[in-house]
């Protein structure tokens, strides 16, 4: 990547396997995570980093996916929402926590909303309550579904207290 | 929604980066975190034939303390800023500040450089940058400079950068041990942009005002220092100031505008206030310490 | 959108009659031009990009100068296409009067823009204008004038920076309306000196810093990713 070209070979890792490919420079890290990885449940909503629902986890980070290019990924660990339940299916707690409280509705901002749950919840520095509603603020809900939200969020904070 | 295609280039060496800006002649843009250039790009509002990519340049990563004042790697991601202690310890307001830049999300990415050298009116970096009185180094193939923030900005997103320049530091000058701090803003919902934002540093020796910082954004084309203000309370005892009067003062300085979001007049009037209560605030903490 | 003003020039009018009609030196001195070409004696072709920061787009024009009368000046009009950021077209006057040792350039510009790059708001526009002016004169007074005034930069290190020596351009106050409508990018780019000069509306006045913020607000307005690039972020 010294010199200046339109077209990369990229491999990252993504939900902990090997992925690689050729690529177009332009190309966002969104796109190529649904299109060539094949991970759909990156949804891509605005594409101009308002709505968060396209938010993945890189390098233990929540990002959003349309304002990083897939050439910047190189070489990290991504995390999308389909790698965040155990291999047998067993839920995340921050999956669990917004099944048990009805936390979404049509699905649409939920990969994203989870994602940032996740970085938070699993990252080495404790996170209070106030600090993962400071960070829904990241995340529009077209279906009223913040009441939701907020209680799994309580859940989540009174989970890791206990 | 695709960006326009364009070359990509990672150098991770200042000297390689400037290089490219040089050989680009222009036709470059540098890219740091992009969490204002890459809907840009997604927009085609930006077209570059070269993105010069400088995150992979460890040199323009990370804050440090040297002579009289602490350093920020224009790369060092904001929230990385954040939960600096240092940071948090010497330059309290900027933490506070960059608290009301964007999102999680996107402090997560977001960088200090690349908020500085946008210049976006309305954000908090700028305006914190020229408050404190940092300094900023611009290097390319030509040499070195350093540019005081206040001469930096010359209208939106217009800065006196040269096409071959890169920012590769921002030094805020120290401020005294337990100097005062001022900060406020409104905005519509967290992580917006300020309709009215000011925020500022005082130090105080002996019961008077040695010495001052204040700007404002959202409140013009680009932050603006409260430069009238700055004077009026130098050299004051705290207990005689008038936050009032000194309100009045620093509103004379700005240029605000009417816009679907607020009038140039409720800017003066919100920022009036605010700029009197902020003021009033901290030097009622400050005399009851 | 009309707008007028004066400069002077620290050279004689022969000589900046021919530098308005050079290609090389009206290429050296817009900002962003990659190309100008004379495809006849009084007609150029024009390639060139402006940006805003991070905001820009590139634009192809055809310029054509009409009314010639050297060394006093011309009419110079053109129109240039910036693919989906716009069109513009637009028409300069530019008079050169001999001033002392110097010459006094005057130009009035009667200019439209049209597609995309209208919503941006005039005023925006307006300030990369007065942006741009600055550069090109700088750069025109530099080629043509020759002086040796240091630049205004805030040159901490002078030993570093290649210092540019920098001609006596001294603008010259003129009550100017300042615009409210478009600014002519493509024009500016393809017509040079007129143009660009007609750009620099009344620099001292407060007004026009008012105006630019302006600008900056219609272009939020416009653009829903605008607005969105404000929301998430200006954060990069």
């Amino acid at each position: 990547m010294s010199e200046p070209q339109s077209e990369f070979r990229v491999e990252m890792t993504i939900n902990g396997r090997p992925k690689a490919a050729n690529i177009e420079a332009r190309k966002s890290l969104g796109d190529f995570l649904r299109d060539d990885a094949g991970y759909t449940g990156v949804h891509l909503g605005c594409e101009h980093g308002v709505c968060g629902a396209c938010t993945v986890i890189v390098d233990g980070k929540a990002v959003r996916s349309c304002l990083m290019l897939a050439v910047q990924a190189v070489g990290c660990q991504v995390t999308t929402v389909e790698g965040i339940a155990e291999a047998d299916g067993t839920f995340h707690p921050v999956q669990t926590a917004m099944r048990e409280e009805h936390a979404l509705q049509c699905g649409f901002c939920t990969p994203g909303i989870v994602c940032t749950l996740v970085a938070l919840t699993d990252g080495e520095q404790e996170t209070t309550e106030e600090q993962l509603l400071a960070a829904m603020s990241g995340h529009i809900c077209r279906c009223t579904g913040y009441q939701g939200i907020r209680r799994a969020i309580s859940r989540l904070a009174a989970g890791a207290a206990a | 929604m695709k960006p326009a295609p364009f070359d990509y280039v990672a150098p991770t060496t200042i000297q390689q980066a400037c290089q490219v800006l040089s050989d680009a002649g222009g036709g470059a843009t540098v890219l740091a975190g992009g969490q204002t250039l890459m809907p840009l790009l997604n927009l085609r509002m930006s077209q570059p034939f070269i993105l010069l990519d400088i995150n992979k340049i460890e040199a323009l990563k990370g804050i440090s303390r040297c002579q009289g004042a602490i350093r920020i790697g224009p790369v060092t991601r904001q929230c990385e800023a954040l939960a600096n202690s240092e940071l948090a310890r010497e330059l309290p307001v900027l933490v506070q500040a960059l608290s009301h830049v964007g999102h999680h999300q996107t402090r997560n990415r977001g960088t200090i450089g690349g908020s500085v050298a946008l210049g976006e009116p309305a954000a908090e970096m700028p305006a914190t940058a020229v408050a404190l009185g940092a300094v900023i180094e611009a290097r390319s193939v030509r040499g070195s400079r350093r540019i005081p923030a206040r001469e930096f900005y010359l209208g939106p997103y217009m800065n006196v950068l040269e096409p071959d320049e890169l920012i590769i530091s921002i030094e805020y000058p120290d401020w005294p041990q337990g100097h005062v701090t001022l900060f406020r803003e409104v905005a519509q919902r967290p992580g917006d942009f300020a309709l009215v934002g000011m925020v500022g540093a005082l130090a105080v020796e002996g019961g008077k005002i040695a010495r001052a910082g204040i700007a404002w954004f959202g409140m013009g084309a680009t932050p603006i220092a409260a430069v009238q203000a700055e004077q009026a309370l130098l050299g004051q005892s705290i207990d005689g100031i008038d936050p009032q009067a000194i309100a009045e003062l620093a509103v004379a300085d700005t240029a605000p505008f009417d816009d679907h979001h607020a009038s140039a007049d409720y800017r003066r009037t919100v920022g009036r206030r605010i700029f009197a209560r902020t003021l009033g605030e901290a030097l009622n903490i400050r005399k009851a310490a | 959108m009309e707008m007028a003003g004066e400069r002077r020039i620290a050279a004689a009018p022969q000589r900046v009659w021919d530098a308005l009609n050079d290609p090389d030196i009206l290429r050296q001195c817009i900002p962003g031009c990659q190309s100008l070409e004379k495809e006849a004696d009084d007609r150029f072709i024009a390639v060139a990009e402006i940006k805003i920061g991070p905001i820009g787009a590139r634009f192809k024009g055809a310029v054509a100068l009409t009314e010639l009368d050297p060394p006093n000046g011309y009419t110079i009009s053109g129109q240039g296409n910036g693919g989906v950021a716009g069109n513009a077209k637009g028409t300069a006057k530019v008079r050169l009067s001999a001033d002392g040792a110097g010459t006094l350039l005057a130009y009035t510009v009667d200019a439209q823009v049209g597609g995309r790059m209208a919503q941006l708001g005039g005023p925006l526009i307006d300030a990369t204008a007065r942006n741009m002016a600055d550069k090109f004169f700088t750069n025109f007074g530099e080629v043509v004038g020759g002086g040796a005034v240091a630049a205004g930069h805030a040159v901490a290190e002078p030993s570093l920076t290649a210092p540019k020596p920098v001609a006596q351009v001294a603008p010259v106050p003129v009550p100017l309306m300042p615009s409210s409508q478009g600014f002519p990018w493509a024009w500016a780019i393809a017509l040079g000196v007129a143009i660009v000069g007609g750009f620099l509306l009344g620099r001292s006045s407060a007004a026009e810093w008012w105006v630019i913020a302006m600008g900056l607000l219609a272009l939020v307005s416009a653009g829903a990713g605008f607005e969105s690039g404000r929301r998430s972020g200006g954060r990069s």
